[in-house]
């Protein structure tokens, strides 16, 4: 089993800040901020020295808990910072994105990383389109659209011209080119039907995130049929699980901080009447069932517990679902003591990195 | 005056490359790609120890000879390296950008610095309009509204909506905002008097480029009119000059270089029915007088000759224009010979710099 370390730039955020979105940007405090990004570098170099294999980053508008609206800008802050660790972008929201201006970044990031880059292209949380106005009834076309897109101005030899439902580019001619040949390690993130099929479809990988491994397990288990159906086989590597995990040096413990976080801040927390309308326009499903987008709400928990347990959790997770890469947050962000991480990180790598190698 | 260093991510073909627009991206080459982006590292750090006040990046698409399509990411991963000197980021192309994405990512950089960034936001040479496809008629309107809007979402402490004509957003709230506050040193790029009027409106400072110290002169005493009529005097810093330079041990050693540069490839060559038609589209003006953009020509070199010409051709430059910041283009891009580009920068950073810190 690989193991990626997920970072959101901690911004430390002050107890009497208004917890709705859209959080006014006057409570924004440069100093906590700039520690924020800093610390986001000393993270980075922690784990690397740990013995993790990527450190991923998700983009998120609007949000003094996730500070990375372009996670193409903090990966390079980062690859300049860091010395063989993957950095893996998971993902851009494809979805409200410029596909083109996607591909030219994540190519900057590839070659700046020395082919560093691992890429997911994202349909985005519910939330994200309030940011730039997104239909979620469109959300779906256009991250497929963009997906192909993305995919064409990387591989493409000659300057081509896209006339798409959604995109219209009279020239497509990208200069640079990723540095991994024919692509960076690239994967489609979400659980959904057309996720699935859009993998399989191209020969990429498959990123699942926070719900139970049951329900996981439904979309990995779609994706390797498709593959199939498509005449290929994804190595476990190709699937990655991105989860919560508490671990702490007992179960009793883990069990005391995951009763704390359950009464924690939801990490988009919105007005009741924004969530209901989002919950009605937006569609989901987990490998053609349908499923209720999470909007507003706490994620689970998928590990926790001491490091035996968490181990136990572990192996059951590559049986039941079958992915190859753990892609983990170890603390809420928001959360205020970044030292708790810094321990969970170090238990983690001392206690149940070197156990799980061969898992 | 201050001096800036101009750098491109010198990307050296090791195959004669089709001159035209667009470039097939087939025939870029991934190695020589990797050696541009870390050769940026290494001249930023010699210009810095050098003792040169800012590095300078800029936004090009497709475009082989400047490997910058977001120049944010290249400045996030000099930000990784850099100690001192500051990122001047000039500019990103607003009119064909969302300007909300825009005023993330910069903040998101002044924050990684921290606090070490110069802002410069353009409308664009008229060939990157073919990029995405910008209507040039519009391109002056669209640049505008998008400087108003990433204004006012670094310094309007509540979320707002944004109804303009090219830009809609029910609701605009940034997180994180700039380290510097109320906002970075912000530079309105470009001679025309709509340019000139927003710096002054604003109080922001104004980028010319290129043009001789003659055309310069006019539109920054036009940019100085408008100050004083909106109430303020800018200081020299707040007008950076953009400009070729070619420095030789003598005169005629640069006489020589120059020679050479005459006959070289142009920065951005199209075929002629493409630039005639850009030109008849794209309308320019210098303070308010019509001039001919330059599509697909040579611009011409501002600074020639040996250490003792240029520091008069500074102080020059400094009396008919009030330029205090200098952004300086050592070599054009594409050269194959960085040597010369090193001698170039330490001759400068040796006998030009300490003469001219008083001009």
């Amino acid at each position: 089993m690989q193991v990626s370390y997920f970072e959101t730039a901690r911004y430390r955020v002050p107890p009497a800040i208004p917890a709705e979105w859209p959080v006014p940007p006057g409570a924004y405090d440069p100093e906590t901020g700039a520690e924020a990004y800093q610390g986001m570098v000393d993270r980075v170099q922690f784990v690397e020295e740990l013995g993790f294999d990527w450190v991923s980053l998700s983009e998120h508008h609007y949000s003094p808990r996730i500070l990375t609206p372009n996670i193409a800008v903090s990966g390079s802050y980062i690859a300049a910072r860091s010395k063989r660790i993957k950095i893996a972008v998971l993902g851009p929201i494809v979805s409200q994105s410029n596909p083109v201006q996607v591909a030219e970044e994540m190519a900057m990031l590839d070659t700046l990383s020395n082919g560093r880059l691992v890429f997911g292209m994202l349909r985005g949380t519910t939330n994200e389109y309030l940011t730039f106005d997104l239909n979620p009834a469109e959300a779906r076309e256009r991250t497929t659209e963009g997906m192909e897109l993305i995919l064409k101005a990387w591989t493409e030899p000659q300057p081509f011209g896209w006339q798409g439902r959604h995109y219209q580019f009279r020239t497509v001619s990208v200069w640079p080119r990723p540095l991994q040949q024919p692509l960076p390690p690239t994967y489609s993130l979400g659980t959904s039907r057309e996720s699935c099929e859009f993998a399989a479809r191209h020969h990429i990988g498959l990123g699942v995130s926070f719900a139970p491994f049951e329900v996981v397990a439904k979309s990995t288990r779609y994706y390797r049929e498709q593959c199939r159906h498509y005449g290929w086989e994804p190595a476990a590597e190709q699937m990655i699980y991105r989860a919560n995990i508490l671990l702490a040096d007992t179960d009793e413990e883990a069990h005391e901080l995951l009763e704390q976080q359950r009464r924690g801040a939801a990490p988009f927390p919105m007005r009741a009447g924004v969530r209901e309308a989002l919950l009605k326009l937006d569609q989901r499903n987990v490998a053609g069932e349908a499923r209720s987008p999470n909007v507003g709400g706490v994620l689970p928990t998928s590990f926790y517990g001491g490091p035996d347990t968490v181990v136990a959790q572990i192996r059951r997770c590559r049986d039941e679902v079958g992915v190859g890469v753990l892609d983990l947050a170890f603390q809420n962000p928001g959360a205020p003591d970044t030292g708790r991480l810094m321990r969970s990180l170090e238990l983690f790598a001392e206690k149940v990195l070197p156990r799980i190698r061969e898992v | 005056m201050k001096v800036s260093y101009f750098e491109t991510a010198r990307y050296r073909a090791p195959r004669q490359l089709p001159a035209q627009w667009p470039v097939p991206p087939a025939a870029y080459d991934r190695d020589a790609g990797t050696q541009s982006y870390h050769g940026m590292v290494e001249r930023m750090q010699f210009v810095e120890k050098l003792g040169f006040d800012w590095i300078s990046v800029s936004e090009h698409h497709y475009s082989p000879q400047r490997l910058t399509p977001n120049p944010v990411v290249s400045a996030a991963y000099l930000a990784g390296y850099a100690q001192n000197i500051k990122i001047a980021v000039l500019g990103p192309i607003v009119s064909q950008s969302n300007p909300v994405q825009v005023a993330e990512e910069l903040a998101m950089l002044d924050n990684m610095l921290p606090g070490r960034l110069v802002v410069g936001m353009l409308r664009g040479i008229t060939g990157e309009y073919l990029t995405y496809g910008l209507n040039p008629a519009e391109a002056r309107e669209r640049t505008s509204e998008a400087m108003e809007l990433v204004l006012k979402a670094w310094t309007e402490p509540q979320p707002f909506g944004w109804q303009g004509r090219h830009f809609r957003f029910r609701t605009v709230a940034v997180w994180p905002r700039p380290r510097q506050q109320p906002h970075p040193p912000t530079y309105a790029l470009g001679t025309s008097r709509e340019s000139c009027e927003f710096a002054a409106r604003h109080h922001l400072g104004l980028g010319v480029s290129y043009a001789p110290f003659g055309v310069i002169a006019k539109a920054t005493r036009f940019y100085r009119d408008a100050c004083a009529q909106c109430g303020w005097q800018p200081a020299p810093e707040h007008v950076i000059y953009r400009a070729n330079i070619l420095i030789g041990e003598t005169d005629a050693e640069a006489e020589a270089l120059l020679d050479e540069q005459r006959r070289a490839r142009q920065a951005f060559p199209l075929r002629a029915q493409v630039r005639d038609a850009l030109l008849e589209l794209d309308i320019r003006n210098v303070a308010g007088e019509a001039r001919t953009p330059n599509v697909g020509g040579v611009l011409p070199t501002n600074f020639v000759g040996s250490p003792d010409t240029i520091v008069e051709q500074i102080k020059c430059c400094r009396e008919q224009s009030g330029v205090g910041v200098i952004d300086l283009m050592f070599q054009i891009p594409g050269s194959a010979d960085l040597g010369f580009l090193m001698r170039s920068l330490e001759l400068f950073g040796t006998k030009v710099l300490p003469r001219i810190r008083d001009v």
